[in-house]
């Protein structure tokens, strides 16, 4: 299906890179590199040189910490969508939040997607989508709250939930008034999930492929990786791309990363391999 | 009328199931204490075992066996015990099978805030928590599980208030309390605790 994020539209075969631009100081994985706000633009003009699509800008780490509320939210990232928009203005600038609030501000300066990794908790965010014509990213928690870890969480079958539940959440959202070619939806690999959901979502994620709904996978350096390879944070690259390439096997649209290159290698060569992408220069017995 | 003569106190850690085992065991001395605790407790065959949990059931579930009644069966098949077993819920005052001799399993762990990379990041008022029951388990204070305020455990994700509240409210005395495992190695307070509670002559 074509996707259209805020002003731009995209094939319906193409895969896009959604470079993770933290304006955080205590993100787990860049742990405050991008905090001060000339550090963070240094990195939008490296992941666009890059050849990321989509730069996700979030305001609050994922997991416990810290209190951040509406008002910091915003100042930490609205003014800094602003900038973006206006230096890059063919990059699709997506905002990582969960509150309606935060949302309402940031398409107001110009983001084109709302990526909310929360599941909708907040249940006026597909209106605020609605109204400033935005993209939305409809993530599964398996019902956890904000900035919570999952604890002891079980399912009778993981995978069901995730499609049970991204794509009501999917639908709510049509039916709040966002374009249908503006909806994606996320398993959300270590949202609610232990290591062991999150193989299983990996494996499986043909299945909400076959739902029709763009898939988006965040992936990067996340722990279900760590646990796996029995790897620290700033050693799970490898894994992340194994991971990548099998979930971009299954047909996973969007990707949201951490390191731009190398994931957007992994997708073309797992593309390719899948018959959907041809190989860059192909000469070898060929000449 | 039912007497309860010996009582293991076990966490309910989902790391402990099988269907969670990675290649390298996270909690071997953990898992050790819980083995030569169950051992201990069916050391009688025939006394019939009481396993109380507090664990929820998996999401859209109805016909998945609650992790505590998993890791019974786990525990009680590692430790060589053939005879009956049964689960109790803790919801209301625990219904003993009347006119038994019993042996009771309860999963039961103290707070998961006990720091900023536990399952609910940091509560301070975690480790008073964790104390105090902690040392009622060593001491076999009844009293003191009785009167435990469920609603700060729940606030402290401490999945086994309630189990121990039950547990007390159904024992009538412990001679001899024991704990052989009391850390929190992700977070969460594990304790593994044998309460002989009447002597079994």
């Amino acid at each position: 299906m074509t996707l259209v994020l805020g002003h731009r539209t995209f094939p319906d075969d193409a895969t896009l890179m959604m470079a993770i631009v933290n304006r955080t100081p205590d993100s787990f994985y860049d742990r405050g590199a991008t905090w001060a706000e000339d550090l963070a633009f240094e990195r939008v003009d490296r992941v666009v040189a890059e050849g990321a699509e989509i730069v996700d800008v979030g305001g609050v780490k994922a997991a416990p910490g810290s209190a951040v509320d509406e008002t910091e939210e915003s100042r930490r990232v609205v003014a800094f969508v602003d900038r973006v928009r206006s230096r890059h203005p063919d990059l699709v600038v997506s905002v990582d939040t969960w509150r309606a609030a935060v949302a309402r501000e940031a398409c107001a300066a110009g983001a084109d997607v709302l990526n909310d990794a929360w599941g909708g908790h907040d249940p006026a965010l597909v209106d605020v989508a609605a109204r400033f014509g935005a993209a939305l990213v409809c993530t599964h928690t398996g019902g956890t709250p904000p900035r919570t870890r999952p604890h002891r969480i079980e399912y009778d079958d993981v995978m069901a939930s995730v499609v049970r539940d991204t794509t009501a959440y999917a639908e709510r959202a049509v039916a709040a008034g966002v374009d249908p070619r503006s909806v994606l939806v996320d398993p959300a690999h270590d949202f609610g999930k232990n290591t062991f959901h999150s193989l299983e979502v990996t494996r499986r994620l043909g299945e909400l492929v076959a739902t029709g709904w763009p898939v988006l996978v965040s992936l990067s350096n996340k722990d279900f990786v760590g646990e796996t390879l029995d790897r620290p944070v700033g050693e799970r690259l490898t894994g992340t791309l194994a991971a990548t390439a099998v979930c971009a096997l299954a047909g996973a649209r969007v990707y949201r990363v951490h390191e731009v290159t190398e994931t957007r290698q992994a997708v073309d060569m797992a593309a390719s391999i899948a018959g959907r992408r041809p190989p860059a220069r192909a000469v070898r017995g060929l000449a | 009328m039912s007497r309860i003569l010996r009582v293991a106190v076990l966490p309910a850690a989902p790391v402990l199931l099988p269907a969670y085992a990675g290649s390298v065991d996270p909690v071997p001395e953990l898992r050790a204490a819980c083995r030569a605790a169950v051992r201990w407790l069916v050391e009688d065959p025939a006394l019939p075992v009481l396993v109380l949990s507090a664990a929820p059931p998996p999401i859209d579930s109805a016909a998945c066996p609650s992790r505590g009644a998993r890791l019974a069966s786990l525990l009680l098949g590692e430790g060589g015990h053939t005879g009956a077993w049964s689960e109790a819920g803790v919801r209301g005052p625990v219904r003993l099978p009347a006119g038994k001799d019993l042996a009771v399993l309860a999963f039961a762990d103290g707070s998961a805030r006990r720091g900023e990379k536990a399952p609910g990041y940091v509560d301070e008022r975690a480790v008073g928590y964790d104390r105090a029951v902690g040392a009622a388990l060593r001491t076999g204070d009844l009293a003191a599980l009785r009167g435990l305020d469920l609603e700060l455990g729940a606030e402290l994700l401490a999945e086994g208030a309630p189990v121990l509240k039950a547990l007390a409210g159904c024992v009538e005395q412990v001679e001899n309390a024991e704990v052989g495992f009391d850390d929190d190695p992700f977070g969460v307070q594990y304790w593994v605790a044998q309460w002989r509670c009447v002597s079994a002559d």
